[in-house]
């Protein structure tokens, strides 16, 4: 297989112009499809027969508290590549996760809460679902903490993947959280082998919501991932070349 | 649309401010990012061009004491 493509991707310089083109294309088609899909779980959609029209919520909620474990683990591979192979671009990556994916986790945790109060009747509960969400946002807060605590890029990368790394076992705890203990908070709606729960009609919203999500953190990353290679290649050469361009 | 539709049975409240809080969320991400990127990129470019004018004006002084 021909890796060279991969290797060129991976130099600072053509990941920064990548990064630079792609941006503009994620972010307008998901804010297009973030509109259609937020129109249809608004209005089109029929309410659910038991939660009735506050299920609504979930266009909102699920995607973004999949995405959150997503992000992270994305931040933790990105990480280990950078500690193994040691390529800067990696960590780069990994630092670009963690703002995104906070706000991402803290949005789940938000629009959590206000779903559970005419649900449940509470704002929160300690239960094992919204415990390990929030454990997850403050691993999120810690590593952005770690980074923030280093003046040299360096350590502050080698520090930070460890933590990352060392804190993806609570990934798995929030995804299966709601089968391992009873919880208050509702079983695995979504399922990619097995039947889902929702109909069909409701479901495809959902998809394209979290489809246009992940690309709108996509373009996002674009933008973190720019910021943290021209903060690591402050004396490049390359950045004359960029400028003249 | 009608009152009943942005009164959702009654939980407009909680759906209406949830959709609220998540385009807050998505413009704080978007922004964040987009400035620390414009940020690093000025600061980039005017490092490039200090380093320009003193490549210029280094150069100068060598042309001036070789001649």
């Amino acid at each position: 297989m021909n890796w060279v493509w991969f290797h060129k991707l991976a130099s600072p310089p053509s990941a920064y112009v990548f990064a630079l083109r792609l941006r503009p294309w994620l972010f307008w088609i998901s804010v297009i499809m973030m509109l259609w899909a937020a129109y249809e779980g608004l209005f089109v959609v029929p309410p659910d027969y038991q939660q009735k029209d506050a299920f609504r919520i979930a266009y909102v909620h699920i995607p973004a508290a999949s995405l959150s474990l997503m992000v992270y683990s994305m931040m933790a591979i990105a990480a280990a590549i950078g500690v193994i192979w040691r390529m800067k671009l990696a960590h780069a990556v990994a630092a670009a996760c963690a703002l995104p994916g906070a706000i991402l986790t803290a949005l789940a945790l938000i629009t959590g809460s206000i779903w559970g109060r005419p649900m449940w009747g509470a704002w929160w509960a300690w239960d094992a679902r919204l415990t390990s969400e929030l454990i997850l946002f403050f691993l999120y807060l810690g590593y952005m903490t770690l980074r923030a605590s280093f003046d040299d890029i360096g350590r502050a990368d080698r520090a930070s993947a460890i933590l990352a790394i060392v804190g993806v076992v609570n990934v798995p705890i929030v995804r299966y959280s709601v089968v391992w203990w009873n919880s208050l908070h509702q079983g695995q709606t979504l399922s990619v082998f097995g039947e889902s729960k929702m109909d069909s009609s409701m479901i495809t919203p959902l998809l394209v919501m979290m489809l246009a999500f992940l690309m709108f953190f996509g373009a996002a990353l674009c933008d973190g991932l720019r910021a943290e290679i021209l903060r690591r290649e402050r004396n490049a050469s390359w950045l004359t070349d960029l400028k003249a361009k | 649309m009608n009152y009943e539709t942005l009164k959702m049975g009654g939980y407009g409240a909680y759906v209406w401010s949830s959709y609220a809080l998540t385009l807050l969320a998505l413009f704080i991400m978007a922004f964040a990012a987009r400035r620390a990127s414009g940020k690093e990129l000025s600061a980039a470019v005017r490092r490039v061009q200090i380093n320009s004018t003193n490549n210029a004006s280094s150069n100068a002084t060598n042309g001036g004491t070789s001649s």
